[in-house]
C-alpha cells in the first residue's frame, strides 16, 4: 500500500470532507462543458444540427433537477467555504433554468449568424460562466466569492466578443472587459481591507469579529472595515449594473449578441445580486447602519436613471437595458430591507430572469426573420471606419420606428412580447406585478416609505417605457405582410415557456412564493 | 517596517493603476494598468497576512495572480480582435456604441 507523506505536520492541514452529493448541481454545470469540449473534439459528428444545444439545455436542466432534490438541505459545505440553503438553491435553480433557455435561444442565433462551426465554444463558455455564477450564489468565503465572480465575468467577456465579424461586439466586449476588470480590482481591494480589519475571509467570522479585532486604534480599524465595505459595494453595484455604475450597461447590451444580452441581463445579474445580498447580510449585518444608506441611494438612482433616461432612448436594446437598470433598483430595495426583503429579492430575481430572457429572445427572433438579412452579400458587409457600421444582426440597430407593423409581420411574437412587457411594467395578472408589490411591501415593512414612494413613481414612469414599445408594435400603421415564419423550434419553446410562466405565476403566484419562503432563515 | 507603509504603497499603486485606466489611449497599456490595480491588492493581502500571522491572505494573493493571468489573456485576445478589425488599438476610436 502506498502512502503519501507530503504534509510535515499532519495536524496543520486537514483535508475537508467533500460533500459530492450536495455539490452535484454545481459540478454538473462545471464538468458538462469540459465533457462537451472533449467529446466534440474527439467525435466530430457530435457537432451536428442541434445536438450541442440539446446537450447544454439537458445538462442545465439536469442541474436544476438535482438542485430540486436537495430542497430541504441547509448546511455548510467544504469546510465552511460554501453554503447550501434555500437561498442558494433558488439561485441555482434560476441560473440553471436560465442557461437552458439561453442555450435554446443561441441555437437559432448561431446558425442564422453563420457561426455553426463555433457552436461548441458558445455553449461551453455559457456553462462555465453559469458555474461561476452558481459559486457566487453559494459562496460563504470571500476568496471563493472572488473566484466565482471572476469565472462568471471572464467567460462573459468572451461571450460578448464572440461575434467575430461584428466590430461593435468587440467594442462592447472591450468596454465590458475594462470596466469589469477595474471593478473586480476595486472589489478585491475592498476584500483585502476587510480581511485586514477582521483577519478572516469567512463571512461568518467577519460577522462575529467585531469592530476592533486588529487591536489597533478602533477608529483606524473601523475605518479599514468601512472603506472595505464601500469598495466591495461599488464592485457589486457595477456587476449588477446599478446607477451610478450603470454606464456600461446600455453599450454592452446593445453590442453583445442578443442571446448573450439575455444571459447577462438574467443569470449574471441575478447571480451578482444574490451574492451581493449574501455578503451584505451575512458578513456586514452588524454594519447595516453604515451601508444601508448607500444601498438606498443606489436603489433610488437606479430607479430614476432606468426609467427617465430610458424614455430618451430610441434603440430597442438600449431601452431594454435601461429597463433592466430600473429592475435593479427594485432588487436593491429588497436587499436594503435585510431579512424582511429576502423573499422579495428571490421572488423578484426569479420572475425578472425569465421575463427578461423572453423579451430579448423575442427581439432576437423578430429581427432574424427580417427581410434585411435575406438581401445580397454586399448588404452583409461590415463597413469599418467613416463611422458607418452596418450590423450583421439587425437587432443591434433596431429602433422603435422599425417596430412599426411588427404586429402584422410577427403576430405571434408581437403578442408574446406585449405580455412580457406588461409583466415588466407590473400590470396585474402578470408575475411582474407580484414581484414589484413584494419589493415595495418589503420597503414598507422596514419603514423606508421614501424608498417605497420612489419605487412606485419609477414603476409608473417605466410603464410608459414599455407601453411605447407596445404602441409602436400595434398602433403605428404599416401595410406589412406576415413574414415567412421559420422560427427555430427550440427558441420558440423557450420563449413560449417564459410567457406561460409570466402569465401562470401572475394569476396563481403561490408556487413561486412557496419556493422562496423561509429563505431568510 | 510598519503595516501602514505597505498599505500606503499599495494605495499609491492602486491610484496609479486607476489613473492609467482613465488616461491611457493604448489598449495594451490599459491592460497593464489593470495589472497594477490587482498587484496593489496583492501587496495589501500579503501585508495583512504577515501582520495577522494568517495564511489565507497569501493564498488569496495566489488566487488573484492566477485570475489576473486569465483576465489579461482574455483582454489581449479582445485587443487583438479589435486590431484585426480596425488596424488600431486606440480605445478612443471605440465609440460606435452610444446614445
Amino acid at each position: 500500500m502506498i502512502t503519501f507523506q507530503t504534509v510535515a505536520n499532519p495536524d496543520a492541514f486537514e483535508v475537508p470532507i467533500v460533500e459530492w452529493g450536495a455539490l452535484s448541481p454545481l459540478l454538473i454545470m462545471a464538468l458538462a462543458p469540459i465533457l462537451l469540449v472533449t467529446v466534440s473534439s474527439v467525435v466530430p459528428s457530435f457537432k451536428k444540427a442541434s445536438l450541442p444545444t440539446v446537450y447544454t439545455a439537458g445538462a442545465a436542466l439536469l442541474s436544476a433537477a438535482v438542485t430540486a432534490t436537495l430542497w430541504s438541505d441547509n448546511r455548510l459545505l467544504m469546510d465552511g467555504a460554501l453554503t447550501i440553503d434555500r437561498f442558494t438553491l433558488v439561485g441555482w435553480l434560476i441560473i440553471a433554468v436560465g442557461v437552458a433557455a439561453i442555450a435554446m435561444l443561441l441555437d437559432n442565433y448561431i446558425v442564422k449568424q453563420g457561426y455553426f462551426e463555433q457552436i461548441i465554444e458558445w455553449n461551453v463558455l455559457l456553462m462555465i460562466s453559469a458555474a461561476g455564477g452558481m459559486i457566487v450564489v453559494a459562496a460563504q468565503d470571500l476568496i471563493v466569492l472572488f473566484v466565482g465572480i471572476e469565472v462568471l465575468s471572464i467567460a462573459t467577456y468572451v461571450l460578448v466578443g464572440l461575434h467575430l465579424r461584428k466590430p461593435i461586439a468587440q467594442e462592447a466586449a472591450f468596454k465590458y472587459f475594462i470596466l469589469g476588470a477595474v471593478s473586480s480590482g476595486v472589489f478585491a481591494y475592498g476584500i483585502a481591507l476587510v480581511y485586514g480589519a477582521t483577519g478572516s475571509t469567512y463571512l461568518s467570522e467577519i460577522a462575529t469579529s467585531g469592530r476592533n479585532s486588529l487591536g489597533l486604534n478602533p477608529v483606524v480599524d473601523s475605518s479599514l472595515m468601512l472603506v472595505g465595505i464601500a469598495l466591495m459595494l461599488g464592485g457589486f453595484a457595477f456587476k449588477v449594473g446599478a446607477a451610478p455604475f450603470h454606464s456600461w450597461t446600455p453599450d454592452v447590451y446593445q453590442g453583445a449578441p442578443t442571446p448573450i444580452t439575455a444571459y447577462m441581463a438574467s443569470a449574471v445579474k441575478v447571480a451578482a445580486a444574490l451574492g451581493f445580498a449574501r455578503v451584505m447580510h451575512d458578513a456586514f449585518g452588524e454594519f447595516s447602519v453604515d451601508w444601508q444608506p448607500l444601498v438606498s441611494v443606489l436603489a433610488v438612482l437606479s430607479l430614476v436613471a432606468g426609467s427617465f433616461i430610458g424614455l430618451a432612448q430610441k434603440n430597442l436594446k438600449r431601452i431594454l437595458a435601461y429597463s433592466s437598470i430600473n429592475h435593479v433598483g427594485f432588487i436593491l430595495i429588497a436587499i436594503y430591507a435585510l431579512d424582511e426583503g429576502v423573499e422579495a429579492l428571490l421572488f423578484y430575481s426569479a420572475s425578472y430572469a425569465f421575463t427578461v430572457i423572453g423579451s430579448f429572445g423575442i427581439l432576437m427572433m423578430m429581427t432574424q426573420t427580417e427581410p434585411v438579412l435575406a438581401e445580397s452579400d454586399d448588404e452583409k458587409m461590415v463597413m469599418i471606419g467613416a463611422n458607418k457600421i452596418r450590423n450583421l444582426e439587425s437587432a443591434d440597430g433596431m429602433t422603435l420606428d422599425d417596430l412599426a407593423g411588427a404586429s402584422k409581420r410577427h403576430p405571434l411574437l408581437a403578442g408574446l412580447f406585449a405580455v412580457l412587457l406588461f409583466s415588466q411594467a407590473g400590470v396585474p395578472f402578470t408575475v411582474g406585478f407580484w414581484a414589484k408589490l413584494q419589493a415595495i411591501l418589503a420597503a414598507v415593512s422596514v419603514e423606508a416609505y421614501l424608498l417605497a414612494g420612489f419605487a412606485i413613481l419609477a414603476a409608473v414612469v417605466a410603464a410608459v417605457l414599455y407601453l411605447r414599445i407596445v404602441v409602436a408594435m400595434y398602433l403605428k400603421s404599416d401595410d406589412s405582410e406576415p413574414a415567412r415564419t421559420n422560427y427555430s423550434k427550440l427558441s420558440l419553446i423557450a420563449v413560449v415557456a417564459c410567457v406561460l410562466l409570466t402569465v401562470g405565476l401572475g394569476i396563481y403566484p403561490e408556487p413561486l412564493s412557496d419556493l422562496v419562503t423561509n429563505a431568510g432563515s | 517596517m510598519f503595516l501602514n507603509q505597505f498599505l500606503l504603497f499599495a494605495a499609491v499603486l492602486f491610484s496609479i493603476g486607476v489613473y492609467g485606466v482613465l488616461t491611457r489611449r493604448n489598449g495594451v497599456l490599459v491592460l497593464m494598468s489593470i495589472e497594477l490595480i490587482l498587484n496593489a491588492v496583492n501587496i495589501n493581502l500579503i501585508a495583512f497576512a504577515a501582520y495577522n500571522q494568517d495564511l489565507s491572505g497569501q493564498v488569496f494573493a495566489l488566487f488573484i495572480i492566477a485570475v489576473a493571468a486569465a483576465e489579461v489573456g482574455v483582454g489581449l485576445a479582445i485587443v487583438l480582435l479589435i486590431y484585426r478589425n480596425r488596424r488600431s488599438i486606440d480605445i478612443t476610436e471605440q465609440n460606435a456604441l452610444r446614445g
